[in-house]
């Protein structure tokens, strides 16, 4: 076969397929609106639908009425026009993370929860994610998908046709969307549009770069390379901690509040879990650093103690059980200190030799927990403590 | 955060992809060791949500999901089941899934125990890879939910239940002209588009699936109501009823 | 949601690399079996059996639905489930371990392949086989949102942890086979 037919096919191509997606830019979506059912739009939102039905049916949504109340309330504060547009679902896992699906699925982690001091730093966030969906990046970052791989598969082509074998499997569109990213530019705009509802709504602007330095130390305070998950595709963290700090300072004129009573008050009963998730990641020097900032908030200062506690008794490193006692110690103190701290404590002890204070520490663990579901095996403890 | 469901489907259609065994229609089905007589006279089956979709393969190979396409397969997939039904002296009866009911809700435990079962029946009776063959299922096709599907047979007086699951994908022209331009020069073939379904039928009294079947096409066309009507009735092929 | 596919692909290597190294299930028939060199047990039923280290499962319709896992000799430093993130270290055994603390690794250990609102309760003494040990109740969601539960029981012997934990779908199954899975856990003997 000659080469010049084959190049001629191959011209076709790259036509039919640059014809495919649209590069024009879109428009902001409206309040209510839909995509035209025949659209590629459309397919995203079917997609993002069916998701979002195995999402409501699943164990990882948090369903407590008040709290999504709250979160959902936020969201309406900030864009009136789109809160019907909008399903916020809160996702129990400890990462840092919130995400925006095309069709208006929100998912907010608890592991930002638990890591916002305030309303107004979890509002910069959800209005972020609200930006994302007004300004259609879903639909732009699939057509970059689409014309990419397009092209991609046309100078694959070109290679066959010089005798380099090509993949020819099929994979699935939204499952590059999952694990593709939201491009720089689009995070920029999505501050942007972000933080002028967050700043209308009457919140502190500051909170906005504040939330970043909170992560930015977390992060710099791990065990692990990877940073979490919301940092690894946005712009560099010291770029967007100028920019909202410029931000902030242009509008500092008005009155503004961070809500940090009102927000705390609203999460105090779902800390203990939270913070028992965290715990599970392992990830002990973030874990460290975060309670330590935690405690000195001083919201659920007992149980944040315990689980700070807990850190040196899983992790038990040289000095960790001196550190661990210490820090339970601190937590009896507070009212707020579970029962359990007794439990991790007479553990801690017994392990050091210390006999007689395990045994009474597991006699208070029962006299605060007396239905306690593993009194059996405490009793036996006891025991073999006498 | 797919079904556990869909990606053992996906093994075994990727599969079968691989050793090329698909050039058109196949079907695969298995019927439970002990199926009860079908009551005399009309029967009532429960239709659980079914679950269809359809989309467009671009020119790099990337399913992309279409909506409009997708609207015309489930209503032509509906109506071709109400008429193989109607042949059956079957009536289908909708499942309305409770609203905004957690995961700890009945329905949603059979729904989802009929997922797991499925996950398995598709590894150990579907699958190429013979790590996975269950010795204990052997020559035997006895999977259940348990009685306590009744439950769903008491509310909607139904005595049977159908699952019924289908994709359908089709190619771009682009992709069309890669497929023939690759296939031309390389004698390579790169896959288009394809169908992929499979159906089950529980017993609303013992939780028993009665019959399982999975189908793969690269043929069929959900968005024509001929071919939508054909391919159902392939997938249905053999239903016990 | 970057991170959860990184995991699930990692999830899905590990098994396809598990499945190459471990073989196939094999047929158990009733009787008694050795685990490894560590203990035996009893069934009544026919099991299918796979083995994966010092990690063996037993099912009958396949292991979402019911399987009990045996741990056998699981040694100072050794993980109940593979590490399938570089960067994120798992659950280990330390021959220290009390008896909550190996409950605390079961619970995490099952919290970190995908599973939710796992929750270890009713720890309480109890015999393994003829020497002194500890059982404890299990629930969990799939993230899927199958409910499950368990039962386990477990001992450190010569500082080697002998672990047997029975999972199965709330709904019908781990009734169904709960009666064969305490016979199992009565049948123990140390070898």
């Amino acid at each position: 076969m000659s080469r010049a037919p084959t190049s001629v096919a191959a011209c076709a191509i790259l036509l039919i397929a640059s014809a495919c997606a649209s590069t024009a830019p879109v428009s902001d979506i409206q309040p209510g609106q839909r995509p035209a059912l025949e659209s590629d739009e459309a397919g995203f939102w079917m997609a993002f639908e069916e998701f979002e039905d195995d999402l409501r049916a699943s164990s990882l949504v948090v369903r407590d009425p008040a709290l999504n109340r709250y979160v959902t309330g936020v969201v309406c504060n900030l864009a009136a026009a789109y809160c019907q547009d909008i399903r916020v679902y809160l996702i129990r896992h400890p990462a840092f993370n919130a995400s925006m699906g095309p069709n208006g699925t929100m998912q907010v982690f608890t592991g930002l929860m638990l890591r916002a001091e305030n309303e107004a730093q979890l509002a910069y966030v959800l209005g972020h994610e609200m930006g994302h969906y007004i300004r259609r990046h879903t639909l732009t970052r699939m057509r970059d998908v689409r014309n990419k791989t397009d092209a991609a598969s046309v100078f694959g082509l070109a290679g066959a046709m010089v005798g380099v074998p090509m993949s020819g499997a099929i994979s699935s569109g939204i499952a590059y969307a999952s694990i593709s990213a939201f491009g720089r530019d689009q995070e920029r705009e999505a501050d942007a549009i972000g933080f002028q509802m967050f700043r209308k709504a009457g919140y502190d602007p500051t909170q906005a770069a504040r939330i970043w330095e909170l992560l930015t130390a977390e992060a710099e305070a791990g065990d692990w390379p990877s940073p979490p998950p919301l940092f690894a595709s946005h712009p560099p963290t010291l770029e967007r901690r100028e920019t909202l700090a410029g931000l902030a300072e242009e509008a500092s004129d008005a009155p503004s509040s961070a809500y940090e009573e009102r927000y705390q008050n609203t999460i105090l009963q779902f800390r203990f879990d939270w913070l028992r998730e965290d715990l599970r990641t392992r990830n002990f020097s973030g874990s460290e650093h975060l309670y330590d900032r935690l405690v000195e908030a001083g919201h659920g200062r007992g149980e944040t103690l315990f689980f700070k506690g807990e850190i040196y008794r899983l992790r038990d490193d040289e000095g960790d059980d001196e550190k661990a006692v210490e820090a339970y110690t601190l937590a009896i103190a507070e009212r707020d200190a579970p029962p359990e701290v007794f439990r991790s404590l007479a553990f801690v002890e017994w392990s050091r030799g210390r006999r007689a204070e395990a045994r009474q520490a597991f006699e208070r663990y029962l006299e605060f927990a007396p239905s306690a579901d593993d009194r059996l095996m405490i009793e036996f403890h006891i025991e073999e403590l006498s | 955060m797919l079904g556990t469901m869909r990606g053992a489907l996906r093994g075994v259609v990727l599969a079968s992809l691989a050793l090329g065994m698909a050039a058109c229609t196949q079907t695969k089905s298995f019927v439970h060791d002990q199926v009860p007589a079908r009551p005399d006279g009309s029967v009532e089956v429960l239709l659980l949500e079914p679950d269809i979709e359809l989309s467009e393969i671009s020119v790099g190979g990337i399913a992309f999901p279409k909506a409009d396409w997708t609207e015309r397969g489930r209503s032509n997939v509906n109506a071709a089941l109400v008429q193989i039904m109607e042949q059956k002296d079957a009536r289908l009866i909708y499942y309305e899934p409770p609203a905004d009911a957690p995961p700890e809700h009945p329905y949603n435990q059979i729904l989802k125990l009929h997922e797991a079962v499925g996950s398995e029946i598709l590894n150990h009776k579907y699958s190429n890879n013979s790590f996975l063959t269950l010795p204990t299922k052997k020559d035997k096709f006895d999977w259940t939910l348990g009685p306590e599907v009744q439950q769903l047979r008491e509310v909607y007086a139904a005595d049977y239940a159908l699952f019924v699951y289908f994709r359908d994908s089709f190619a771009t022209g682009g992709r069309v002209a890669m497929m023939v331009v690759v296939g031309a020069l390389t004698g390579v073939a790169i896959p288009g588009g394809f169908q992929v379904g499979y159906a089950s039928l529980v017993d609303l009294d013992s939780g028993d699936i009665l019959w399982f079947n999975v189908l793969f096409s690269e043929v069929g066309d959900l968005r024509d109501a001929g071919s939508a009507a054909e391919a159902t009735e392939d997938l249905l092929d053999q239903l016990p009823l | 949601m970057v991170q959860s596919w990184r995991r699930l692909l990692a999830v899905l290597l590990v098994v396809a690399l598990a499945g190459c190294v471990a073989g196939g299930y094999t047929l158990v028939e009733p009787g008694r079996t050795q685990i490894d060199e560590e203990f035996s047990i009893s069934s009544n039923m026919a099991w299918s059996q796979r083995a994966f280290g010092e990690r063996h499962v037993w099912t009958i319709n396949g292991a979402g639905l019911e399987a009990i896992w045996f741990y056998a000799g699981i040694e100072d430093g050794d993980a109940l489930i593979a590490q399938i993130d570089e960067d994120e270290d798992v659950p280990r055994f330390d021959a220290d371990m009390r008896p909550n603390e190996v409950m605390e690794l079961v619970v995490d250990s099952i919290g970190l392949i995908g599973a939710v609102n796992v929750e270890g309760t009713g720890l309480r003494p109890a015999e393994f086989g003829s020497v002194k040990g500890y059982r404890f109740e299990l629930t969990l969601q799939t993230k899927e949102g199958l409910i499950k539960r368990g039962l386990a029981v477990g001992t450190i012997q010569e500082d080697r942890l002998q672990l047997i934990v029975y999972l199965a779908a709330d709904l019908h199954y781990y009734d169904k086979y709960v009666d064969e899975v305490e016979r199992i856990f009565a049948s123990v003997e140390m070898i």
